[in-house]
């Protein structure tokens, strides 16, 4: 095995340039085989950009058959292989590795089907989240996972890191979308997982297995994602509050009301601030402010805003308001999701994490998360998707003050840690990549650890597959006496994140 | 009742590992039907591994070991007016919750509401080398390691005896109604495809004898503007007759002959069978229930070209999932059966993949 789970060790080929550059010559064209350095940087990373490395080559694939044939040929040299999708990853999924070849399926941009009666739609790895649903609009239909990169992100990259979004509590996460893959195994071989237009499939549930396994078990080629109706209509409830823990058990109540919100998500007074600062949503200032949206029929909605009302106004907002229109529910929304570049603006640096906790626990973490912004005397602006748990504390520091970096990635790391002993997780929806890699050790033991190596060695014997992602090796764990976090900075600000 | 057989459980695979001898895992036997005789000398009993482990409802999840009766579950949701997030099959009271998973099957809502995996959180097992796994959690979101919280949905008991699973619930709606409307088969395929392209609070659709049923759940007022919308007659006993369906008690399931599940694509039109047979249309036409003891090699095909597969769910002779495989989804099975237990020990007569 080229690559060790034992003790992580790469022991692939150094490889000579010249040699593989005209043996993939055989099979793909030479203008998208990519070996300057020009051509290469736009490749040394993804969404987490304090990790560059520039790839020592990178294959624009435009066929099934030439991915296959580059997975053949890198499996019979020994050459590390990382499939890339819009490089939008927030956790180094796609970071090049020593050795490696990047397989970018930017190329495979086509919609091959939309089928509005069976409500599904077959599409190649790199078309855009967005993209899809812009195409099924016109049958009344959409994808639901919008994660804040769907204008830029692409299915397979989705696929890969089992995308959320802002609606994820009413309609799923990808894995919950999807219906079928047509895969590549390091063989190089083709096959379809799961149903297709089929709602089962014999089996052990390998959809599954493929959602958010990072590209470390089999290369994405084909996606059969599942749409559905449009609702009739949404609107958005704002609501402020003046105790953060207000805010929370208005989460809770609503939730424990029976009604499952479109979105429910919550911001504190700095992400506020910061917010209307640079988008002038008009938001009133207040240590916490909800958003909640309901969709489906006008009845409905009518019906279950009364309900909602009335708990906000139970748990102390001081200012309720109720989108009148859909271009008032977008600047409501607005403000939300342009948090992450306006928290940018008031610090040189910020540093995201994704810890997902069960919602009860949410008043505590955040009084936690308080305490830890005093202790090491960095601001902390909270962003989140309080309706399933998931935070996005974004710690501010400033890289060019010494000592800040290190105060930023140790406080990370006690938010994460908090996250897991408050029965959480390190990572909702960006996924482990390099980044989360340590904080790994943190969530599981050595048993189920073992277990993923085990899965990964069989489908992926030689190890060529995105190594040194994901799953840590036994002997960083082993060896790893305090987590270590690393910074983030985004490379595409024009794409909205929250 | 309350009992907690992990160490016992673990014990024993540990046993059939150093002896090298195969073991069997049983649960309440409610699938016992649908599957080859696949007893070993040596024998899990889950079933008496039961009991609530943890139920917040504000979070909406419930975590219950793997003996637990799925109706034991529900009971419980429905006293805080909450329950299942799907339809569960449910074939005798007794049945469990593992045993659910192990088979992966779900009932009518799958098209609507989800499968069962879709509302997994998280799972723990023994896998074949005695070790306690745990994967997933009690949280909505949780994209750390492989998703195997979902993977051992359908593994029968191949990759390791489940000893507890995490499940997302959802609030009870306020209302559930079910509209019927008579036409024949076809009309019936397109039209429950066409409704269910549309913003209508549906959450299964079937068709048996003639007559289309659309059941419609959510809040009063939601209802009764789908209700004028799509029309129909009104079903006097909404919940029963969907609870036979899934319970397979209905007057359809209980002829005595040999009942087949048909998986196809949904809008796929009338299956045109050789065979003498009845059918009942559930999953939106994406599940057709064949009643037939003639079913002949032509209708295999029939089904292979239409993009389906069929399985023999109540005959004398159970359908290999293998069976129904392209050799390369074979091999992967083979290879995830590898991961977890290498040795062939855990339910090895369920587990030919070869």
């Amino acid at each position: 095995m080229a690559f060790d789970p034992l003790t992580g060790q790469f022991e692939f080929s150094n490889w000579e340039k010249q040699q593989v550059f005209s043996d993939l010559l055989e099979f793909i064209p030479q203008q998208n085989l990519l070996n300057k350095p020009s051509q290469l940087t736009p490749y040394e990373c993804d969404g987490l950009s304090a990790y560059r490395k520039i790839p020592k080559m990178v294959v624009l694939a435009e066929t099934i058959e030439q991915c296959q044939q580059v997975v053949r040929y890198c499996n019979k040299h020994n050459i590390p292989l990382i499939a890339r999708g819009a490089g939008t990853g927030l956790a180094g999924g796609v970071l090049p590795v020593e050795q490696a070849i990047i397989l970018s399926l930017a190329k495979f941009n086509r919609i091959e089907k939309i089928d509005p009666l069976q409500r599904l739609a077959v599409v190649q790895p790199g078309v855009r989240n967005l993209a899809i649903t812009e195409a099924a609009n016109q049958y009344g239909l959409y994808y639901a996972p919008d994660p804040s990169s769907q204008i830029a992100c692409s299915i397979g990259g989705n696929v890969a890191e089992n995308s959320g979004g802002v609606h994820s509590l009413k309609y799923g996460l990808t894995v919950n979308n999807v219906l079928g893959l047509k895969i590549i195994n390091s063989d190089g071989e083709l096959l379809e997982i799961g149903g297709g237009e089929c709602m089962d499939s014999p089996g052990y549930d390998l959809l599954a297995l493929m959602h958010g396994s990072e590209g470390l078990l089999g290369i994405i080629v084909e996606v059969t994602v599942r749409l559905i109706p449009k609702p009739e209509a949404a609107q958005v409830v704002l609501a402020a509050f003046n105790k953060i823990t207000d805010a929370g058990e208005a989460v809770r109540d609503i939730i424990s009301s029976g009604i499952i919100p479109a979105g429910l998500e919550m911001m504190d007074r700095l992400a506020t601030q910061a917010a209307e600062d640079f988008i002038h949503a008009d938001y009133p200032l207040a240590e916490a402010l909800l958003l909640c949206e309901l969709d489906g029929t006008h009845s409905e909605i009518q019906q279950q805003m009364v309900s909602v009302r009335q708990i906000l106004e139970k748990c102390n907002s001081h200012d309720i308001r109720l989108s009148e229109n859909d271009q008032q529910r977008a600047m409501f929304w607005a403000g939300r999701k342009a948090a992450f570049p306006a928290v940018g603006r008031i610090s040189p640096d910020y540093y995201c994490m994704d810890g997902t906790i069960p919602r009860k626990a949410l008043p505590e973490v955040l009084g936690r998360i308080a305490e830890f912004s005093g202790q090491y005397g960095l601001r902390v602006a909270n962003v989140f998707h309080a309706g399933d748990g998931n935070l996005h504390p974004l710690i501010l520091y400033d890289a060019n003050i010494p000592g800040d970096l290190q105060k930023a990635e140790n406080l990370g790391s006690d938010i994460l840690k908090l996250c897991v002993d408050m029965g959480g997780t390190i990572t909702g929806e960006h996924g482990v990549g390099v980044e989360k890699i340590d904080q790994m050790c943190h969530q599981f033991q050595t048993a189920e650890l073992r277990q993923f190596h085990l899965i990964k060695a069989q489908l992926d014997n030689s190890g060529i597959l995105n190594p040194g992602k994901a799953i840590p090796s036994l002997h960083r764990c082993a060896e790893l006496g305090a987590m270590h976090v690393h910074n983030g900075e985004l490379p595409h600000p024009e794409i909205p994140r929250f | 009742m309350t009992n907690d057989n992990t160490q016992t459980i673990q014990d024993q695979v540990q046993q059939a590992l150093e002896k090298h001898h195969p073991l069997s895992i049983h649960g309440s036997g409610s699938h016992q039907f649908m599957l080859p005789d696949y007893t070993e000398n040596l024998k899990i009993e889950l079933s008496t591994h039961r009991g609530i482990i943890d139920y917040q409802p504000s979070e909406l999840t419930l975590k219950a070991r793997s003996g637990t009766p799925v109706n034991e579950i529900r009971k419980l949701l429905s006293e805080q007016n909450q329950r299942l997030a799907t339809d569960f099959p449910v074939y005798a009271e007794s049945a469990t919750l593992g045993g659910a998973i192990a088979i992966g099957h779900t009932g009518s809502g799958r098209p609507y509401l989800g499968a069962i995996r879709d509302h997994i959180l998280g799972a723990s097992l023994i896998n074949g080398a005695a070790e306690l796994v745990s994967f997933g959690g009690q949280v909505m979101k949780n994209v750390a390691g492989y998703d195997v919280s979902r993977l051992i949905t359908g593994s029968r008991g191949t990759l390791g005896p489940i000893l507890d699973i995490s499940l997302k619930v959802l609030p009870a709606p306020q209302q559930s109604v079910t509209v019927f409307f008579e036409m024949k088969e076809n009309r019936a395929i397109n039209l429950m495809n066409e409704m269910s392209g549309k913003s209508l609070p549906i959450t299964a659709s079937a068709f048996l004898k003639n007559k289309m049923y659309i059941r419609l759940e959510g809040t009063q007022a939601g209802i009764s503007q789908a209700q004028q919308t799509l029309g129909g007659e009104n079903l006097d006993d909404s919940k029963s007759f969907w609870l036979s369906i899934q319970q397979q008690t209905h007057d359809f399931f209980t002829t005595g002959h040999s009942l087949w599940r048909v998986i196809v694509p949904a809008t796929t039109p009338r299956l045109e069978l050789e065979c003498k047979h009845r059918s009942l249309i559930d999953w939106c036409g994406g599940l057709r229930w064949i009643q037939s003891d003639e079913v002949s090699q032509s209708d295999f095909i029939h089904i292979s070209n239409v993009g389906g597969y069929i399985e023999s769910h109540r005959s004398e002779k159970p359908t290999n999932p293998a069976d129904l495989m392209s050799p390369l989804q074979r091999q992967m099975h083979m290879k995830i059966k590898n991961a977890f237990d290498p040795d062939n020990l855990l339910n090895p007569k369920l587990s030919n993949f070869t």
